[in-house]
């Protein structure tokens, strides 16, 4: 029952430029593809119903005509300013992952100020949509705190098992959370997994937006800028999540080191080279198996969501008690 | 006897009497008068003494003075009564200081609405009482003191939960406030009259008892167990911890604004400073009281923050929410002592416990008390408290729905405001370590989410969509009002965005329990992150980035000029647009269809409690009826003398 003290030597920070710009790199690069995967997960939907699909920039086409839009929309300010901030907050969220290089925003506590930039865009759009009191988009504003409250029931329950295997709250020493492979870290890993597909409100969970019932619900009154700032800002929180389950299975520097040992490939090849074809490749691997699963799920109702959620926020409950007692 | 008092000539020796002098000519004054001049002398001159106790508290926090002492002693020396301003009693003062302050104004324009239907002098006497007992609770070093002042405390503002007469909830909600307070104290009272008599000294202090407590620990432990029990069950009932929590819902909604604002900022923080001093001086570390408090302060955060979705009543939604954060607060602190209980290797999270736990003290006094007040305005415009016909008042009253909006998110724990960092402090210090707290931590994120969701509900209801009830055009509060509201959402940024400053405060109670706040450093140049040492890298000031940023967009939203405006979307549908909104109600129901297992831990917790209250309730009308009667006095006499005599005679 020590807890490991690091060093701050130990850890690789950020006290250089490169490094700095390197993170600057991550955001950038990682948001202008997050509308192109969105465009490949579109594509894959298409061919599964028989359709031809849009062209893989199709969503970026629609985010920049939305932005150049002026807005007619509601008056409120508060309403108006929810979506530029939502949108800066989900950069910020991006900037503490290592995406596409290993670098990142690292600092002790980092997994809590995660979980929480990442559920304030919905927080805040929420906000601002209840505000206008249009029945259909608080109808869906509070449908998506609901499930939220729930997503971050089992997230909480799962970051805190791998925290508690590691004895950290680096998300650094957390990612990957291997070794030593326990069970309890594994049932963590495919529950974050299942979160990552649920809390990008994807299809069985699409409930929020629910196109067909409440016609956009939580975005309906959005227009112009606004909307596609709010549309972007749900994009970027989707790479984001599938990025953290990526940084959950891929042991990048394990992976370099094994590189530039036995292929004698240089460091700085596999860093910059090698592990972004690895991470880009593998997110597009997860949105073709994301728009599959989306293809051929209808919708859940909110109570039957909630439910499931619930039924596995227990055995993520249970599996942390079993990471406390050692397994 | 004759009594001669000794006072220094030192500043503070005055200003540290004057208060007590203030406050009590308040109340003489503004009592025979019914109207203005009782609300103005009451409130000003309570605003005056509480401006002193922010100078007191600061000059003893800044470490100007180490303490104040201030007593009263026989001719021979023998002190009688002593007040003490340490820097852990000084911290309290501080709290108590602001929100004082920041109500007493407030009350001069809100309590005006009374003038004509309620005698205001029966408030002034009872307000500058009540502030006045908190005071003296904080300050009192005197055990016997402390317990008087703690009656004050409550028969004062027992009256004021009740002063509006003419309804009949408050006079209800006063008596089953006094009753489970009064239950609490007793038990107090008991273990405090046992303890004189195993030393023999009725003017036992709290000196006393760090000096002497630790070897009848030794030597007695089961009666020591037994005092600390007792004495620890008075401090959970008037602290409102589940399941004694049941009078906190409907005392506090029910006292005039302004008032709630004190009870929930600052007389349920009473308690915690007692258990501070219990805990730590008194007790020591010891695991077992840690993991009791610890336990119940999560209980306590689960069952109130859950049964606070549910509500649509603004000012009881608050106060279930004064319950969930004090379960925060308890939590950290319990967590602190089992941390330090467990060694050397535990320092560093033991303190980042307890300073995370003062710390979301002042937090939840500065928030809970603004939304209080942003309550009491709307009641004050619209006279109304209920969510479910509520709504669209933010045109109307711009001022008090943007402070609105500050205070919810920083109870919500949104950055930057002031709630994150406290509660960041807080899961920090629970999740790292590999004992059970981890669990705790993790049940007090998923409730921090469940706060968001409520304070979305109660910001929303209130200054967006449209009422369901048209409430035609109501004005904003006047400025007296909306000043200290203000002042409080201005206090929720900086203490949110300056961390080291709320840091600089908290260290004296640091250092003073000998624990060490080197643990946490601040980074030196941009200090927006606090992080505990020996657990990495120095924070990288990300909250920074973020207020930089987002700034830019309130830039381009204002000046952009938008094409025009559209009326919401409704299908079409010509009916009015206000029959179109969700009712309070309506906005997690379903939620708590599916959640309902924890409502059903709640409820068999509440039952408890309203067993507990119910039987005392009956038993004290039992007595306060039957008091002249011989045999309930010789019953009373007998148990006392039995008390005693077990206490003095025989070891446990």
């Amino acid at each position: 029952m020590v807890i490991h003290i690091h060093s701050p030597n130990l850890i690789q920070s950020i006290h250089n430029y490169l490094g700095i710009s390197l993170v600057i790199a991550n955001v950038i690069v990682v948001s202008l593809l997050a509308p192109l995967l969105d465009g490949i997960e579109r594509r894959v939907k298409a061919r599964i119903q028989c359709r031809r699909g849009p062209p893989i920039m199709q969503t970026w086409y629609d985010i920049i005509k939305l932005l150049r839009k002026g807005s007619v929309t509601q008056g409120p300010l508060i309403f108006k300013l929810m979506p530029y901030i939502a949108f800066i907050t989900s950069l910020l969220t991006l900037s503490l992952l290592p995406t596409l290089f290993s670098n990142s925003l690292s600092f002790v506590g980092d997994i809590v100020v995660f979980i929480y930039l990442l559920a304030t865009p919905s927080v805040l759009i929420a906000i601002g949509s209840i505000y206008t009191g249009s029945p259909l988009a608080s109808l869906g504003s509070c449908r998506e705190i609901s499930l939220w409250m729930a997503y971050e029931l089992i997230l909480a329950f799962s970051i805190a098992t791998l925290a508690i295997n590691k004895s950290s709250l680096l998300l650094r020493r957390i990612l990957p959370p291997y070794p030593p492979l326990h069970p309890s870290v594994i049932v963590a890993i495919a529950l974050i997994a299942f979160l990552t597909y649920a809390e990008g409100s994807r299809l069985p969970y699409d409930i929020p937006e629910a196109e067909s019932e409440l016609s956009g619900g939580i975005i309906l009154e959005y227009g112009g800028a606004e909307l596609g700032f709010a549309i972007y800002s749900l994009l970027i929180k989707r790479v984001v999540l599938t990025s953290l389950l990526i940084d959950l299975i891929l042991p990048r520097s394990r992976l370099i080191n094994l590189l530039s040992n036995s292929i004698n490939i240089p460091l700085l090849v596999s860093r910059l080279v090698i592990i972004p074809a690895i991470y880009i490749s593998l997110l597009i691997m997860f949105s073709i198996i994301y728009s599959t699963i989306e293809a051929l799920h209808g919708r859940l109702r909110i109570d039957q969501a909630l439910t499931l959620l619930k039924r596995i926020a227990v055995i993520a409950g249970v599996v942390t008690l079993a990471a406390l007692m050692g397994f | 006897m004759p009594l001669s008092s000794y006072l220094g000539n030192n500043i503070f020796f005055l200003i540290t009497s004057s208060i007590p002098a203030l406050l009590i000519i308040a109340s003489l004054i503004s009592f025979p008068f019914r109207g203005k001049l009782a609300n103005y002398t009451t409130h000003v001159l309570s605003s005056i003494a509480s401006l002193l106790m922010c100078l007191i508290s600061l000059a003893v926090l800044t470490g100007h003075v180490s303490h104040i002492d201030l007593w009263i002693a026989l001719p021979n020396n023998i002190k009688v009564l002593i007040f003490r301003i340490d820097p852990l009693s000084s911290f309290f003062v501080l709290v108590l200081g602001i929100i004082a302050l920041t109500s007493s104004i407030y009350g001069l324009g809100y309590v005006s609405r009374f003038y004509g239907r309620e005698h205001v002098g029966w408030y002034g006497l009872n307000y500058s009482l009540f502030i006045l007992s908190m005071y003296l609770t904080i300050i009192s070093w005197n055990l016997i003191a402390f317990i008087i002042f703690w009656e004050l405390m409550t028969v004062t503002s027992q009256y004021l939960v009740s002063y509006e007469k003419s309804k009949d909830v408050a006079i209800k909600a006063g008596f089953k406030y006094f009753c489970i307070t009064k239950f609490g104290a007793e038990a107090m009272i008991v273990s405090l009259i046992i303890l004189i008599v195993i030393y023999s000294c009725p003017t036992l202090t709290f000196s006393d008892l760090i000096a002497k407590f630790p070897l009848l620990m030794k030597s007695q432990p089961f009666l020591s167990y037994f005092l600390i029990t007792l004495f620890m069950l008075g401090l959970l009932i008037k602290a409102a911890v589940v399941p004694f929590h049941n009078w906190l819902p409907d005392a506090h909604p029910e006292a005039p604004s302004n008032v709630s604002a004190l009870l929930s900022g600052v007389m349920i923080k009473v308690p915690i400073y007692v258990m501070v001093r219990i805990l730590f001086q008194v007790v020591g570390p010891n695991i077992y009281v840690g993991f009791a408090v610890a336990t119940l302060g999560v209980i306590t955060l689960l069952v109130g923050t859950l049964y606070a979705l549910e509500q649509v009543d603004s000012k009881r939604l608050l106060a279930y929410h004064s319950v969930g954060q004090i379960g925060y607060i308890v939590l950290a602190l319990g967590s602190s002592v089992v941390f330090l209980s467990l060694g050397t290797n535990y320092l560093a999270l033991a303190t980042a416990a307890y300073v995370a736990s003062m710390y979301h003290l002042l937090n939840h006094a500065v928030f809970k008390s603004l939304l209080f007040l942003t309550a009491g305005s709307v009641i004050y415009r619209t006279g109304s408290r209920d969510l479910n016909r509520l709504g669209g008042l933010g045109r109307f009253m711009p001022v008090t729905a943007a402070t609105a909006l500050i205070a919810s998110l920083s109870i919500a724990g949104i950055p930057p405001f002031n709630g994150f960092v406290s509660k960041w402090l807080i899961y920090v210090s629970t999740m790292c370590a590999r004992t059970p707290l981890a669990i705790y931590g993790v049940l007090a994120l998923f409730i921090s989410a469940v706060t968001t969701a409520s304070f979305i509900k109660y910001f929303t209801a209130i200054f967006g969509r449209e009422g369901r009830e048209v409430v035609g055009v109501v004005k904003e509060v006047p400025p007296s009002m909306y000043i200290p509201q203000l002042l409080l959402a201005f206090l929720c940024v900086v203490l949110g965005v300056i961390p080291p400053l709320a840091l600089t405060l908290i260290a004296p109670l640091v250092t003073y329990l000998r624990l060490n706040i080197q643990y946490l450093t601040v980074m030196p140049f941009l200090p927006f992150i606090v992080s505990i040492r020996g657990y990495g890298v120095n924070a990288v000031p990300i909250i920074a980035t973020y207020l930089a940023v987002t700034t830019l967009p309130v830039i381009v939203v204002l000046s952009s000029k938008g094409r025009g405006i559209l009326n919401v979307w409704l299908c079409g549908s010509k009916v009015l647009k206000h029959l179109h909104s969700i009712p309070g109600r309506g906005y997690y129901m379903i939620f708590e269809g599916v959640f309902r297992e924890v409502y059903i831990l709640g409820k068999s917790l509440k039952g408890f409690s309203k067993f507990l209250a119910e039987e005392f309730i009956s038993f004290f009308r039992y007595l306060s009826t039957h008091l002249e009667k011989a045999e309930v006095m010789t019953a009373i006499a007998v148990a006392l003398t039995t008390i005693v005599i077990i206490t003095k005679f025989i070891r446990w």
